[in-house]
């Protein structure tokens, strides 16, 4: 009987002990491990399943990781190309100009760098084909290709939209992947985000409090 | 140690009969779609340890309950109907499918069988009671693929366009406004969530303020999934935390478990406009769930595993929130991990949360 | 099987009579549980939306009297310890009241467990074999059996006492003894699995405490023999069972050293969470407190802490505890500060602050006050049903004869306290054999 009395409340702890034990004894592997494992590419077949056909093609040069793809911005925007209406250089077509008339592009106000370090002819090719963009050394950038332009100064973000921690994928997190350019997010003549009013209010914290009242 | 092999299985996808419970499960997985029926795989495979054939009694004996039942209820529902007049064919279908319903197991050692009838009963039981289609899915988990999130604070302004598109796309509770997302705004200088404003409604972003967004983390060691007395919350083998909406018992461990309030309750019947519904659903993800059962977050697994975002990413204005595969070296999520520098919460929980936070 | 069928249809006609305050007080408690019922009914149909638990505070009034009667349940065991193996003459008498109290907290904790459930239509999902178990992952799982296995035990043991004594043979030793022993470790069993339950949450600082099983123990082994004192006394002033003064008194021995024991837990408790406040201190901060003036907790902590103290001194005082008004009086505020201290007191605060620091309260609503009575009028009920059967057996009022008419044989009460019944029955015709 004594035996027994002796027995009960260490097989008690065992129980409890090896419940226990089963938590730790081989522990949770850290997601730090996990990650390092993967050194391949993965074996399965989901796909973003985009129409490539309206993307622009990009090889990341300076990460050199992989192949991504860009939405064409040419094709909407309504009053390209540029060359429609700019049928000659600046300078003339502003030399026609009567007085007090509004000019084009009036309602267009450059929120974007300081107004010495940066005015229309910093990006728009005022003086050759019109239809592209100019680099600050005079190299002619596609408009589609817009994010070569805003790399130039923004070389931190430029890394890190390349990267993927700035900028949005859009659709499928599945290759092949496809990504907004700049101007797909940010007005480039007033990058900065609007203050706005929230889409919601956020009501997860006081769920049940508040609905009856 | 028994269980612990069986804690391991149990967070992968069981591809046939209910012994995917145990250890020897994967020896037959494959070959189980070509057998058939269950007694056809009794016969092919003769060797069965005990966790075999406790798993497959059990089904029997459920079987055999529920048509002892069945039967006390016929007679009772033969009696009842000849009564009555309004008693139609639709009704008796409906009464018998709820019937099959409440008697079928959980989803996790359901066979591919089992789960595309109780599907077909889902998708037939909303068609009888709203008229409409549904689509439910039961997509498993593929190859290779561990999802992750990571949640960029220099980046969000709290829009809360995340929020509506969760609402929207998990078919939430709009009587209760349920929400997975919490956003909330941190005075710069102090990431203290008690000093935390998650209440908030003023044009944001506020001044001298940072916006930080919580859900369901989707822990690789999570807690819930510990405690659930019934199993009706697992890890699938894609990472994802699940809840079977039919499996759970309402007892609420889970979230007394949960460190980071990534759980949420139907306290009473939810609430969707039948037009605001949802029809492209999944089994574990975005079904419309009833009262007195968990639910979560699920890195809305009916878009996940179909190779979308989920809705709160492709939501996001801002870029913040990124989305992808831990174990493609050249995913975007990995990117971050490698070239960022991360933290996530309550790390020493030792919960190992795929939910990381980090700054430009 | 006619030993049985005799032993119930008497018992039930035993639990029918009674004089004028006896039906006044069974009318109370079914008007009492008549009305739980009806606001659980309400509660089915509407959802837990009706009670004032929230995503924030997702358990409240009835995991709280869940915790607290498990206490009560486990207590039993310190009467039944000296009576069946230390054959302490004194505690017999009281021993059968305490595993009836057992008995009846018992049906109360699954009961506020059933209420608590979202979808008790699916509690069949938890039985093992038809459903899926975790077990041993689960400390809801290791409840499950604990407690029924607990009300198992404190059923048969005390049937087939009571069984023996109905036939006018002398319970076998053999028989009964082993099943003493088991519910002794099971007692400590059920209240250590239900402290860890709470205390294997790291998401919830304020339980995650390795004092929090001792604490439980030590407080159930308090409040527990505390309400056995009230509950005797009772007895003793209401029938005619006589329980020696003796007795009591070493009861009340018991509830002071648990008493002592628990205050010195609380305290060191109250110095980890305060010397030096943490982070994690903020639930306890809460409790005492208030957090952004939110301090809904402050007077039921404060009065718990208050009768705690003014109880334990009165026990500790060799001149006040031996006088029975006083006693009664420490054991009933005793038992009132522990039900606060480890019902709302614990539960409530492990949930405030949230997991990202909101403060959200809880105060139960009057359909979850309903329920929580109803069901503690069940519990009294069955109660008083059980310890009239076996004081009447006891005293020898009630016995077997076989000439007996056996027609009024179907009965609820079978329903009630029967779980154990086919079992025991089969012990007691076995050994009344050996005898």
């Amino acid at each position: 009987m004594n035996k027994i009395k002796k027995l009960l409340p260490a097989l008690f702890l065992i129980c409890l002990g090896w419940q226990s034990c089963s938590h730790h004894e081989g522990p949770h592997q850290s997601m730090a491990d996990i990650v390092k494992q993967h050194k391949e590419e993965p074996a399965h077949n989901i796909s973003s399943d985009k129409n490539l056909d309206e993307l622009v093609k990009m090889m990341a040069d300076v990460q050199a990781r992989d192949t991504f793809y860009l939405p064409r911005r040419s094709v909407h925007m309504v009053s390209f190309p540029c060359s429609n209406c700019h049928t000659a250089p600046m300078n003339e077509l502003k030399a026609g100009a009567k007085a007090g008339e509004k000019k084009a592009h009036w309602n267009i106000e450059l929120k974007h760098a300081k107004k010495d370090a940066m005015d229309c002819a910093t990006c728009h090719n005022t003086k050759g084909n019109m239809d592209e963009l100019v680099s600050l050394t005079g190299r002619t950038i596609h408009i589609d290709e817009s994010f070569k332009q805003c790399a130039q100064c923004h070389s931190t973000q430029y890394k890190d939209w390349e990267g993927g921690s700035h900028g949005k994928r859009l659709g499928s997190w599945a290759k092949p992947r496809v990504i907004n350019n700049c101007t797909n997010c940010h007005n480039p003549h007033s990058p900065a985000f609007e203050p706005r009013w929230p889409a919601r209010l956020n009501t997860a914290s006081t769920y049940h409090q508040t609905k009856e009242k | 140690m028994f269980f612990k092999k069986n804690k391991n299985n149990s967070s992968e996808e069981p591809s046939n009969t209910p012994k995917s419970g145990c250890g020897t499960g994967s020896c037959s997985c494959g070959s189980s779609k070509e057998h058939g029926p269950k007694e056809e795989i009794k016969g092919s495979e003769p060797k069965k340890d005990g966790f075999d054939q406790v798993l497959e009694k059990k089904t029997d004996r459920r079987d055999a309950i529920k048509k002892l039942t069945a039967g006390l209820l016929a007679g009772a529902g033969l009696a009842s109907t000849s009564c009555s007049v309004t008693a139609n064919d639709l009704d008796k279908e409906m009464a018998g499918l709820e019937w099959e319903e409440y008697f079928k197991g959980n989803y996790k050692l359901m066979t591919d069988k089992e789960r595309g009838e109780t599907i077909k009963r889902l998708e037939r039981m909303y068609e009888l009671k709203k008229g409409g289609k549904i689509n439910v899915s039961s997509q498993g988990a593929a190859e290779d693929v561990l999802y992750g999130y990571a949640f960029n604070i220099s980046k969000c302004k709290g829009y809360m366009d995340c929020v509506n598109a969760c609402v929207e796309e998990n078919n939430q509770d709009r009587a209760s406004e349920m929400q997975y997302i919490r956003i909330h705004e941190h005075r710069n200088g102090s990431m203290n969530f008690e000093m935390a404003d998650d209440n908030f409604y003023h044009e944001v972003p506020a001044a001298g303020h940072f916006y930080l967004g919580t859900q369901c983390f989707h822990c690789q060691n999570p807690p819930c999934v510990e405690v659930c007395p019934t199993q009706a919350t697992w890890l699938e083998k894609d990472g994802i935390v699940v809840v079977d909406y039919d499996w759970c018992i309402g007892c609420r461990y889970c979230m007394a478990a949960c460190p980071y309030d990534g759980r949420r309750f139907n306290w009473a019947t939810p609430q969707v406009p039948e037009e605001e519904v949802n029809k492209n659903q999944h089994y574990l993800g975005n079904r419309l769930r009833k009262k007195g059962v968990m639910e979560k977050c699920t890195f809305c697994i009916q878009r996940s595993r179909d190779g979308k975002n989920p809705a709160c990413v492709e939501a996001c204005p801002t870029g913040a929130r990124i989305f992808g595969n831990l174990l493609d070296p050249n995913s975007e999520i990995r990117w971050v991990l490698a070239n960022k520098k991360v933290f996530r919460l309550k790390e020493d929980l030792g919960t190992e949360p795929k939910f990381w936070y980090f700054m430009d | 099987m006619k030993t049985l069928t005799a032993f119930v249809s008497k018992g039930f006609s035993t639990a029918l009579k009674g004089d004028f305050s006896y039906h006044i007080w069974m009318g109370t408690l079914t008007f009492l549980m008549l009305l739980g019922a009806w606001a659980y009914y309400y509660q089915l149909s509407e959802g837990l939306k009706v009670t004032g638990m929230s995503d924030k505070v997702s358990w409240g009034l009835y995991i709280s009297n869940f915790t607290f009667l498990v206490g009560v349940a486990a207590a039993a065991v310190m009467l039944v310890l000296p009576t069946y193996i230390l054959k302490d003459v004194d505690f017999s008498r009281a021993v059968l009241i305490g595993e009836g109290l057992a008995v009846a907290a018992l049906i109360m904790c699954l009961a506020f467990i059933v209420a608590d459930m979202g979808g008790p239509a699916r509690a069949w999902h938890l039985i093992p074999v038809i459903g899926v178990f975790n077990w041993p992952n689960s400390m809801l799982a290791w409840d499950v059996i604990a407690l029924n296995g607990y009300l198992f035990i404190n059923i048969s043991i005390p049937l087939y006492i009571l069984i023996m004594k109905f036939q006018g043979k002398t319970p076998n030793k053999k028989v009964y003894i082993p099943g003493v022993m088991l519910s002794v470790f099971w007692a400590v069993g059920i209240h250590l699995v239900t402290a860890f339950l709470y205390a294997g949450l790291p998401a919830r600082p304020f339980w995650n405490n390795a004092l929090l099983g001792p604490r439980f123990l030590a407080s159930a082994f308090a409040a527990g023999p505390a309400l056995i004192i009230i509950v005797l006394e009772m007895i003793r002033t209401f029938t005619d069972y006589h329980i020696e003064n003796k007795t009591l008194h070493k009861i009340a021995l018991v509830v002071t050293v648990a008493a002592q024991v628990n205050l010195i837990m609380l305290g060191s408790e109250l110095f980890k969470e305060f010397y030096f406040p943490t982070h994690h201190s903020s639930s306890a901060v809460y409790l005492f407190f208030g957090l952004d003036g939110k301090n809904a907790l402050m007077p039921w902590i404060y009065t718990a802490l208050a009768l705690n103290i003014i109880a334990t001194t009165i026990l500790t005082i060799h001149a006040f505890r031996k006088n029975f008004k006083w006693l009664s009086f420490a054991c009933i505020i005793l038992f009132v500060a522990i039900w606060i201290d480890k019902g709302m007191g614990l539960i409530i605060p492990g949930f405030i602050p949230g997991a990202w620091g909101d403060v959200v309260e809880y105060t139960p609503t009057i359909i979850e006050i309903g329920i929580t009575i109803g069901i503690y009028a069940l519990g009294a009920f069955i109660f008083t049903i059980l310890v009239k059967i076996a004081i009447e057996i006891e005293l020898g009022r009630l016995r077997f004869k076989p000439d007996t008419t056996l027609n009024t044989a179907k009965n609820e009460n079978e329903g009630k306290n029967g779980r154990g019944l086919p079992e025991t029955a089969v012990k007691a015709e076995g050994s009344g054999g050996i005898i």
